[in-house]
């Protein structure tokens, strides 16, 4: 039973009544009495339910008010609560193809097997490691916390099968992301975190299907594009993928357990209209390159602390599509757009958008140095050549603007930001 | 935001339709395959150079074993390596079920997962890893 839905008129008003007639009889019973009984007859529940209210009795009047329902929701509530965004995890390692040799040691079988990060479902963390930490302040008890999330990149290899004249791949890579800590929570900062999430991605990659004979030739020699040559870059899209989504998650902090699923396709290469591939105009002087994404997803929340987390989402199912566009000018000035927007077919209100538009301008080039051995001087390799390394560019400016509600939370955002970066 | 890559037009466009093949193609000449029925090196290099060149729209003479997958970079030596132009995804939709379809014709389960080669691959990594997945 949830008694703090937040749709109800005056929400914070429903639990107080609640707590009022609960606790009547002990409020109309002299005090003595009234704990003599609370520790003799009331059940687990109520002496819990008693011992909830006279924390948030602040002013020790008998009643809970308005304003401490409120202060003691702020001081309790996972406010900072965001469930992930349910597109697709940042999965893969960004490293050469090559490597090492297969040996039979756990390392070996877990570098080709397996990826630990800090998580797959935001893109700045997702090239982090996984973090387990203990940590003891000195005037303060300790505390631990787990971020760890785990891919099962062989469970299954893309497999083939045919359809029509295209060879579709089928792929599945297991997900499984624990974010566990024991961090006491202040009234400013939820600190404390309790989730999981299983995730089983399965893709459908598919293209045009090679004949043996096309295995041959394209063996044979460098053909492609080539005057006369059969073998020509598509003048249309070549490739796509389709992706399902099931996900389970878990986050007893906030009290939700979900059940989400989503399904997107995404466009390979069109090489004309710089679709995943960078196209330039005007010879080098502009390119740009784009890559959008369709599809739908849906969520059943079991929710039950909405009065906490106002903007945890509700059972949602939602068309979807998202746009990003890289346009450079010249080497060093870029402007990059994402645009997404999101229809919930469960309200017909729920019509979000929501765009990042940058612009970022590199003050000065990278360049190409020599390198400085221990007493300043150029140093050389073996074969007496001089040594050099590429000194990336160390000034940025740039600007952004955001605007709309974005998925998970869908909090409104619309803001203007300027920036100088430095690096050295 | 995406990072931008500040070396992006270093190196002139190429011509999507070369008509002379460059000196680079010489050294795909193929060899017979060996006795175990596996490609020769050569065979696998022209392979994903021609899987590229249908990706990209560039001319598979004018690729040389020094390009990278995705947007031209300069690398710690120096070295400026021409690149293919491919983002992310256009690389694991376009490019690896082409490459997947080389190993499962020689027989090997072994195919390649998304997320396998990156924008800084070079075409000589590619070619070294396919050829490790055929027995």
């Amino acid at each position: 039973m949830n008694f703090l839905a937040h749709d109800r008129p005056c929400p914070a008003l429903t639990p107080m009544i609640v707590h009022f007639f609960l606790l009547l009889p002990l409020l109309l019973a002299p005090t003595t009495q009234a704990q003599t009984a609370a520790d003799s007859t009331l059940s687990p529940d109520a002496k819990a339910a008693l011992k909830q209210h006279a924390a948030k009795d602040t002013n020790h009047d008998g009643l809970v008010s308005i304003d401490e329902e409120i202060a003691f929701a702020a001081k309790i509530a996972p406010a900072k609560f965001k469930p992930s965004d349910l597109s697709l995890p940042v999965v893969g390692k960004p490293a050469p193809g090559t490597k090492a040799v297969a040996e039979p040691t756990l390392n070996s079988w877990l570098e080709r097997n397996v990826q630990v990060r800090q998580t797959f479902f935001n893109a700045k963390d997702s090239n982090n490691p996984a973090k387990f930490a203990w940590t003891k302040k000195t005037d303060e008890g300790a505390y631990y916390t787990v971020d760890a999330a785990v891919v099962l990149t062989s469970l299954m290899a893309p497999r083939e099968f045919t359809l029509g004249n295209q060879a579709v791949w089928a792929a599945a890579m297991p997900v499984f992301e624990a974010h566990f800590s024991n961090q006491n929570n202040t009234h400013t900062a939820h600190n404390s975190q309790n989730s999981l999430l299983y995730a089983l991605p399965v893709t459908f990659t598919y293209g045009r299907k090679f004949s043996p004979d096309d295995i041959r030739a394209l063996m044979k020699a460098p053909i492609v594009n080539e005057q006369g040559s059969q073998y020509q870059t598509s003048d249309w899209i070549d490739g796509g993928e389709f992706t399902i989504f099931p996900a389970y998650r878990t986050d007893r902090d906030a009290d939700i357990r979900a059940l989400e699923m989503g399904v997107f396709w995404r466009p390979g290469v069109w090489v004309k209209a710089g679709l995943n591939r960078r196209q330039f105009l005007f010879g080098d002087t502009f390119s740009f390159r784009w890559d959008p994404m369709f599809g739908l997803e849906t969520g059943r929340y079991e929710d039950g602390s909405k009065l906490l987390a106002p903007n945890a989402p509700d059972d949602y199912c939602r068309a979807v599509g998202r746009l990003h566009l890289e346009v450079g000018i010249t080497s060093r000035l870029a402007i990059t757009l994402d645009y997404t927007r999101r229809y919930n077919f469960l309200d017909a209100n729920r019509d979000y958008h929501f765009r990042e538009l940058s612009l970022v301008y590199q003050l000065d080039p990278d360049r190409v140095a020599l390198v400085a051995d221990a007493s300043g001087e150029p140093a050389t390799d073996k074969d007496g050549k001089p040594k050099r390394i590429l000194v990336p560019g160390h000034f940025r400016i740039g600007a952004s603007w955001k605007k709309g509600k974005d998925a998970p939370a869908f909090e409104q955002a619309d803001t203007y930001s300027g920036w100088l970066g430095v690096q050295f | 935001m995406t990072r931008f890559p500040s070396i992006l037009m270093t190196t002139k466009k190429r011509s999507t339709k070369a008509a002379a093949p460059q000196p680079a193609a010489q050294l795909f000449i193929a060899g017979p395959a060996n006795a175990q029925g596996s490609p020769t090196p050569n065979q696998v290099l022209n392979f994903v150079v021609n899987s590229v060149a249908l990706c990209s729209g560039y001319s598979a003479s004018s690729i040389s074993k020094s390009w990278v997958l995705g947007d031209p970079i300069t690398d710690a030596s120096g070295d400026k390596h021409p690149g293919a132009g491919l983002s992310q995804h256009g690389i694991d939709i376009c490019l690896n079920p082409k490459l997947n379809q080389l190993i499962a014709y020689f027989g090997s389960t072994n195919t390649i997962p998304a997320g396998t080669y990156s924008t800084t691959s070079t075409i000589a990594d590619v070619a070294d890893d396919v050829g490790q997945r055929i027995p």
